[in-house]
């Protein structure tokens, strides 16, 4: 199975202070690969080198390669909103647009000119089929998107990722600021959702990545420490660390 | 996570008082074997009950252990390991409490094949022993070492068997050693389970099983 | 701890004590104001002119009488010869006048000819109940032309009887009351709508610009600086340089001196850095969860600021735009260097015209002064602002931010 994303020797600077030491990896397509480790050891700066979302901040410098689709997208030439439209993201915090769950769908494709009508419903209900959404919210589709629960927004917030037809999508702690209801719903989603599209997701709880990870990645400081087969990882782990940080005995 | 360390002492602690207590079980069937002690042979059938039990809670701690602290990797293992060790020793409880019923419904041995017996049995105990020690030390190369000791056994019990199969044709007293033979394949199989704790011990370490034939 | 108590009690008393007097001149003043206003105000403030108009015209003649079923007041007096009611009144001076209370549908007081010469020579005059009568010029039985009126120093009684006794009316003297405000009112308006058409579209495009394009650039904190130290300078300053400055802009246009255009042009830099100030506080407030949603599901940057970040701001927005005609209603010293002194009944774009402060000073300043109308018309002022204020105040508070 090929690649979706190859990275190599990649470094990232905030100012003088480095954030990424040299990562190598590869991320598999129609997989979960989770990145774990604890806090503020850059999973989620990886995370976000994946679809340029670091180049918002100021002070960032990047060097190596990260190839997607067999283009290197860390040069400058590359047109980030194209690859956006291609690599989604979820956030931790679920946040839809003040408007309409209908705009907050189909607001990606309006930013790509397309008007038709026809095109922009079906793709909302396909998109919010996907995300085990639409029936709760057909009726009510004109309805403002803060009148849904903490679950459902998330999930209208996977659905409009989804609308725009990504091959790669993005989570950052998707579930941290939902119950475990709402929580075991959106893993589930995860498991369907990763027969069409690749999905590398940041994780702060190591058992979640246990349960829906096919591949994880360990960080800590800012290296990968071990990365492979999560059934194999939180097994019989390669590093030391990576035991201490699993079983508890850290972090 | 001081709460996962100290439920795994604690359940490695239980598997080596029920370890214990199965090594006392064998080495008064070896007294009582010498002495024809049918007193010792009884009390030793009672422990069996107790040793019953100590499986019973082990697997309990280890249910509550997973259910709750969710363990993973190396504490995985430990529990994994440990429900396995403790299945095998309470199968060599059965076979002490079979050779004390062997007591108890024979003639005393004979001089010359207690001597064999014994001969056996001190390596089997000693066996037991240092495979218990492995287990509470994490000893990885002592668990590698140990089941040679298993081979020694057989061969002594295959010995055993050729010179019972002498006394056979020599001797008409030849059926008094038939029990004897079921009760020398208590102590091979007893010794076959110790050597599965040798497999368990190398699995918790490493995550492989290894299988010493 | 004897010692304490008594000097608590004194810096108490003393706090309390100067409080309860800047309330009180505060209550004074606004006391002071309606006192002398309120009798002013009327809705005919609204609606008519300053300036009175004057109108001399001539009386068609007419012979029946006009029967009238209207309940007269006893201080109205209505003549059935002529169906024209007359009553006793005061003027903004307070001076005694005489009004028109009523005309009778027919009444040939409804068909007034204008006798003066110039373009409106020979046009039908609209009489109109409130207007000022002063002279009535009647034929006696014996031919004669007699006057009538408060120029003979009549008051409405003895008119009405006068005339009764005419065999037919000559010509008539009559004027508007004038003392409106409409004329301001449509200035105020004009100049409201150029400041903003002007200021809003550049100071939110700029606040735009320092706080979403620019957010980290070198130069941004100081032109954020320069933009803060103007909200200091004294208005009368933006005066002075609309005057020196901006004057030049307005005469390419074709203006000769103060105009609405050049008031107008000097408050929406006046107002610049309230609105900038203002959009980019509300800017700042929409979170950045959304900028990063929005960049994430690949929309460019004006993309996300015009679908997303404007919209979550406009409360902010409408705020600026409604501190924005506050200011604009109070502005004084500005605009009588650029906008004028002069108080125009039909502003027009291009000449000097008075918005409503600026008519108080106009009223205030001439060599009688109208502290009624003046009073009156700071009364609507302050309605105005205070209702601006309270209704800014309303809307942030009931827009409650859902993120």
């Amino acid at each position: 199975m090929e690649n979706s994303f190859t990275i190599n020797n990649l470094n990232l600077f905030y100012g003088d202070k480095q954030a990424l030491k040299n990562i190598n990896m590869d991320i598999s397509r129609y997989e979960v690969t989770a990145f774990i480790g604890p806090s503020g050891c850059g999973k989620s700066t990886l995370l976000r080198c994946l679809n340029r979302m670091n180049d918002l901040i100021p002070s960032v410098r990047m060097e190596g390669d990260i190839i997607f689709d067999q283009e290197n997208i860390n040069k400058d030439k590359i047109d980030v909103v194209q690859l956006r439209t291609r690599v989604g993201m979820v956030f931790q915090k679920p946040n839809p647009f003040p408007m309409s769950i209908y705009e907050n769908v189909i607001y990606g494709l309006r930013c790509q000119n397309i008007k038709d009508k026809n095109v922009l419903n079906k793709v909302c209900e396909t998109s919010l089929r996907k995300a085990a959404l639409w029936d709760e919210v057909k009726d009510r589709l004109n309805d403002n998107a803060y009148g849904l629960s903490g679950g459902q927004q998330q999930r209208l917030c996977i659905a409009r990722a989804i609308a725009m037809e990504p091959e790669v999508i993005l989570m950052d702690e998707p579930t941290s600021a939902l119950d475990p209801i709402a929580t075991a719903k959106i893993e589930e989603l995860i498991q369907e959702l990763k027969k069409d599209y690749t999905i590398i997701i940041v994780t702060h709880s190591m058992h979640q990545a246990a349960r829906i990870s096919d591949k994880t990645a360990f960080f800590l400081m800012g290296e990968v420490i071990e990365m492979g087969e999560t059934r194999n990882l939180f097994h019989v782990p390669k590093d030391k660390r990576t035991e201490d940080y699993i079983t508890g005995r850290f972090g | 996570m001081v709460k996962i360390n100290l439920e795994l002492s604690l359940f490695k602690e239980n598997i080596i008082l029920m370890s214990s207590r199965v090594y006392k079980m064998h080495e008064d069937a070896l007294k009582a074997l010498r002495t024809n002690d049918r007193d010792l042979a009884l009390s030793i059938i009672e422990s069996d009950e107790y040793v019953n039990n100590d499986e019973e809670a082990v697997n309990r701690r280890a249910l509550e252990v997973l259910a709750l602290l969710a363990p993973v990797a190396s504490d995985l293992r430990i529990i994994i390991a440990g429900i396995k060790i403790a299945t095998d020793l309470e199968r060599m409880g059965d076979y002490a409490k079979n050779i004390a019923r062997f007591i108890l419904k024979n003639d005393p041995v004979l001089e010359e094949q207690m001597v064999l017996i014994e001969d056996i049995y001190r390596v089997y105990l000693d066996f037991l022993n240092k495979t218990m020690d492995a287990f509470e030390n994490a000893d990885l190369d002592a668990a590698f070492a140990l089941p040679k000791m298993d081979e020694e056994i057989d061969l002594l019990i295959k010995n055993l068997f050729f010179k019972l199969e002498e006394v056979e044709l020599n001797d008409p007293n030849t059926i008094r050693l038939i029990p004897l033979v079921g009760m020398a394949r208590n102590i091979e199989r007893a010794g076959d389970h110790t050597k599965n704790i040798c497999e368990q011990i190398i699995y918790e370490s490493t995550g492989q099983y290894y299988d010493f034939g | 701890m004897r010692k304490l108590n008594i000097k608590d009690i004194i810096l108490d008393g003393l706090t309390y004590l100067f409080s309860s007097v800047s309330i009180l001149i505060l209550i004074t003043i606004f006391i002071f104001i309606f006192q002398r206003g309120f009798s002013s105000l009327n809705l005919g403030l609204f609606t008519s002119p300053y300036w009175s108009q004057n109108y001399y015209g001539t009386i068609p003649e007419s012979n029946r009488i006009f029967e009238s079923d209207v309940n007269f007041d006893k201080n109205e007096f209505y003549s059935e010869k002529y169906g024209i009611a007359l009553k006793d009144d005061f003027n903004a001076r307070n001076e005694v006048i005489v009004v028109i209370s009523y005309i009778h549908p027919d009444s040939p007081f409804n068909q007034l000819i204008n006798a003066s010469s110039g373009i409106n020579e020979g046009k039908l005059i609209v009489a109109e109940e409130g207007m000022i009568v002063n002279k009535i010029s009647y034929i006696t039985s014996n031919g004669i032309t007699r006057s009538a009126g408060p120029v003979l120093k009549q008051n409405a009684e003895e008119t009405i009887k006068t005339i009764n006794q005419s065999i037919q009316l000559d010509s008539a003297f009559i004027q508007t009351q004038g003392g409106g405000i409409m004329g301001s009112l449509i200035a105020t308006l004009m100049l409201i709508f150029i400041s903003l058409a002007i200021s809003l579209p550049i100071g939110i495009m700029t606040a735009i610009y320092l706080n979403e394009y620019a957010k980290y650039g070198r130069f941004t904190p100081w032109i954020r600086s320069s933009i803060e130290l103007l909200t200091g300078v004294p208005s009368i300053v933006f005066g002075l340089m609309g005057v020196l400055v901006l004057f030049p802009i307005t005469a390419i246009f074709g203006a000769n001196g103060t105009s609405i255009f050049l008031g107008g042009l000097t408050l929406s830099i006046i107002l610049l850095p309230t609105i900038i100030r203002t959009t980019e506080e509300s800017l700042k407030v929409v979170p950045d969860s959304f900028r990063e949603a929005s960049h994430s599901l690949g929309a460019n940057h004006s993309q996300t600021i015009f679908k997303i970040i404007i919209p979550a701001a406009l409360p902010g927005i409408l705020t600026a735009t409604i501190l924005s005609i506050g200011r604009i209603i109070g502005e004084s010293a500005a605009l009588i260097y650029t906008m004028g002194t002069y108080i125009s009944d039909k502003p027009e774009l291009l000449k000097g015209a008075t918005s409503l402060a600026v008519q108080i000073w106009s009223i205030m300043n001439g060599d009688q002064p109208n502290f009624g109308l003046a009073s009156a018309i700071s009364i609507i002022i302050l309605v105005i602002v205070l209702g601006m204020n309270i209704g800014v105040k309303v809307l942030t508070r009931s827009k409650v931010k859902q993120w």
